[in-house]
């Protein structure tokens, strides 16, 4: 009788453990921590250098005068950055057709446009690399010459 | 009377040998000796190791970018064991610099994309046999695309038994990212990490 009780305990407990599951199992881990992506930044500001300050407020040039501003076009971010410039004429088209304009690399003794004032541009706004845009490495600047004359030769009826 | 006595005493011994047991038969003996049993060894490295290894870290992107990482798993061990792969702790930071669109609250993690998938043959490419985590917790197999998603719709996310190891093979974990030409200013500055957990278990018994 005890014998066949003890044979009977002996066949639960078994069957009990086999029920329980996997957490006996072998297993190990691995870790792949710290996965990064930092995006930059592209910041663009410019700063007076030195010559007639920017923004312009001239008034009674005179035929043969030339005035000239000299500015820092600044990259405050850490991307290489691309730009490019446009004149948009808001009133006196006719004498900002009259007046010339020339831009240049003052660095680098660079003539990056001389003409009229109204067309006055450096590269191309649009997006992508076009011919005359220019580069400034993060953290850099490029130095710009804005020289306006009114020609010598310019009438009485301007 | 003597003589009476001794026959009477050796019948009795005789009938008392023969049924006294079976320790005259035949038998022979054999054994079975040094019975040994030895467990194996589950033993999953990482690029060579056993400690924690970063996949991939990249700074000053830009929308346009793209690169990738790898890290080798292998199973440095005697036994198989099928491969469970765990995304956890993915975390936006917003830019701090100062500059003109740093700051919010981090949004590279929701414009950023990654594809990740195991290189089965380390073949360095996207090909048959690979296997594809999608970011909604589901494989999926070469030759069907690449699954590009944003890097936080992988959450939590877990995959059990992507595939079996077999002892002394090795797999490369590839993650692919890159930052569409969409992502607007928002993102500038801005940087997104994340861990992933890699666990080797005991394959199931034939």
């Amino acid at each position: 009788m005890k014998k066949i009780l003890g044979l009977t305990i002996a066949f639960l407990l078994i069957v009990s453990l086999s029920v329980i599951g996997a957490w006996a199992y072998f297993l190990d881990t691995e870790t792949s921590t710290g996965n990064t992506l930092a995006a930059g930044t592209l910041d663009l500001s410019w700063t007076n250098e030195s010559g007639v300050p920017l923004p312009f407020n001239v008034s009674s040039i005179a035929p043969g005068e030339t005035v000239e501003a000299r500015v820092s076009i600044n990259n405050n971010g850490t991307l290489q950055l691309r730009y490019a410039m446009t004149t948009d004429v808001v009133s006196g088209t006719t004498l900002a057709n009259q007046l010339q304009c020339r831009l240049y690399d003052y660095e680098n003794s660079i003539d990056l446009y001389n003409g009229s004032l109204s067309g006055a541009h450096i590269g191309d706004p649009a997006q992508g690399q076009q011919a005359g845009d220019r580069i400034v490495a993060g953290g850099s600047e490029d130095y710009l010459a804005i020289r306006i004359t009114l020609p010598a030769d310019t009438g009485n009826e301007y | 009377m003597k003589k009476i006595l001794g026959l009477t005493v050796a019948a009795l011994l005789v009938m008392a040998l023969v049924g006294g047991g079976t320790w005259a038969y035949f038998s022979d003996t054999e054994a079975s000796t040094d019975n040994s049993l030895t467990a194996g060894t589950l033993d999953l490295n990482i690029d060579g190791g056993n400690t924690a290894v970063t996949t991939f870290s990249v700074t000053d992107k830009a929308p346009g970018d793209s690169g990738n990482g790898s890290s080798t798993l292998a199973n440095a061990g005697s036994l198989n064991g099928e491969l469970d792969v765990t995304f956890s702790a993915i975390t936006n930071t917003p830019g701090a610099g100062g500059t003109e669109y740093e700051g919010g609250s981090g949004e590279l993690g929701a414009n950023a994309e990654i594809a990740v998938y195991i290189d089965v043959d380390q073949s360095g490419d996207w090909s048959s046999g690979d296997i594809g985590l999608k970011s909604d917790g589901t494989t999926y197999n070469n030759p069907t695309a690449l699954d590009y998603a944003a890097i936080d719709n992988y959450g939590s996310d877990s995959f059990d038994a992507v595939e079996t190891i077999i002892a002394s093979a090795a797999d490369d974990f590839i993650i692919l990212w890159r930052i569409p030409t969409t992502a607007g200013n928002d993102i500038q500055g801005d940087s997104v990490s994340f861990d992933i957990t890699f666990t080797l278990e005991q394959a199931a018994a034939d």
